[in-house]
């Protein structure tokens, strides 16, 4: 489609030219379609020609798709990054939950805040018996301050933790026990041989750390 | 009435201390509450373990003869009990005991909905739309401290 020598030529140039252009503007939609919003037609018609508003309007219309698909892919981007930091966020709760530090050589401590249901109690079994052998530790000292209440079946289940800690070779140390879990045990009717406490996390380093030296 | 969506643990999370501050607000003491949060939690978690994803629904209620107390209604879309009964038994799930050598490793001890019964005055499951329901009252004042263990195993 060469020339525009008339607006209006004869008929088959006319029909040549509009089926060209309109193949033109097909091939743009579909390049649009797949996500190609770089094109433009060629804006190289007269003001009066029919085709040059046609035109004008399909590469408006192409930028303003264009300004649009940007900001939708920023905003997206914006929401997975919130969504990774989300995530983020509930892995380290997860992790916090049963957080493990080795608070002196060969001593692990696990201190428990919030609340202790069966499913925490299992899972604190799993990773203090995994952690005593990982890292080779002697004593483990589990602080419950700030712990109310304990269900009767999962004291029970959290004294066969250190009862199984003794038989990993390490020394199991419970501090901060409040009143009423303290009832709940004895209540229990457990036998208690073998559970060794503290008042408080401070005493039980003490002693251990105290106990370790005299020892070397 | 609040509702927790719960498909996640810290969904859990989320419905323990909004029951927390519920119980406290209806006038429960501290161990009173506590005891309350973790009927929650062992409720949502059994949620995320067993019942693929639901809601925990938590509301303050008004009894004429037993006067104030928290509601708190666990629905999930998993299957059925298989038996209510023996899973409200410790050590057990809805098929029966579970054994020693499965438990290490296991997300739990068999004990959680033991401890609902322990914690609550009121106990009941029915079946919901895509799921089941259940439902725990505690009262603040206890008519007597594991009524619903004795309801629940007389069925």
């Amino acid at each position: 489609m060469s020339q525009k020598n008339e607006l209006f030529g004869e008929g088959f140039e006319l029909e040549t030219e509009v089926f060209d252009r309109i193949a033109k503007i097909l091939m743009l939609l579909s390049d649009v379609a797949t996500g190609d919003y770089s094109v433009r037609l060629d804006e190289d018609l007269p003001e009066s020609h029919p085709f040059g508003a046609l035109y004008r309007g399909v590469n408006e219309m192409v930028t303003s798709l264009r300004t649009t698909h940007e900001s939708a892919v920023a905003y997206q981007q914006e929401l997975e990054d919130k969504l990774a930091t989300i995530e983020a966020q509930r892995a380290a709760i997860r992790d916090l939950s049963t957080p493990i530090m080795e608070v002196w050589e060969g001593v692990l401590c696990l201190p428990v805040v919030g609340i202790i249901d069966t499913t925490r109690s299992a899972e604190m079994t799993d990773a203090l018996l995994r952690a005593v052998v990982d890292k080779g530790a002697t004593c483990a000292i589990i602080d419950i301050t700030g712990i109310e209440v304990m269900d009767t079946r999962t004291a029970d289940h959290f004294l066969r933790m250190v009862k199984s800690v003794r038989l990993l070779g390490a020394q199991c140390v419970l501090t901060g026990i409040n009143p009423s879990i303290s009832q709940t045990i004895v209540h229990m009717g457990v036998d208690l041989a073998g559970v060794e406490t503290h008042r408080s996390l401070r005493a039980a380093l003490q002693n251990w750390v105290g106990d370790d030296e005299e020892k070397t | 009435m609040k509702r927790f969506r719960v498909a996640d643990w810290t969904d859990v999370l989320a419905a323990r201390v909004g029951v927390r501050d519920l119980a406290r607000r209806t006038g429960f003491g501290r161990k009173d509450a506590e005891e309350v949060c973790i009927v929650a939690s062992e409720l949502g978690s059994n949620i995320v373990k067993y019942g693929i994803q639901g809601e925990i629904a938590i509301e303050a209620i008004d009894d004429a003869d037993r006067g104030p107390g928290v509601r708190i209604a666990a629905r999930d879309q998993g299957p059925p009990f298989r038996s209510f009964e023996t899973a409200l038994l410790d050590g057990c799930d809805d098929r029966g005991p579970i054994l020693p050598e499965a438990m290490f490793g296991r997300a739990g001890i068999g004990a959680g909905l033991g401890a609902v019964v322990r914690f609550t005055d009121e106990l009941a499951v029915h079946p919901a739309p895509a799921g089941k329901e259940i439902v725990a009252v505690r009262w603040l004042r206890r008519p007597k401290p594991g009524a619903a263990r004795a309801q629940a195993y007389s069925k």
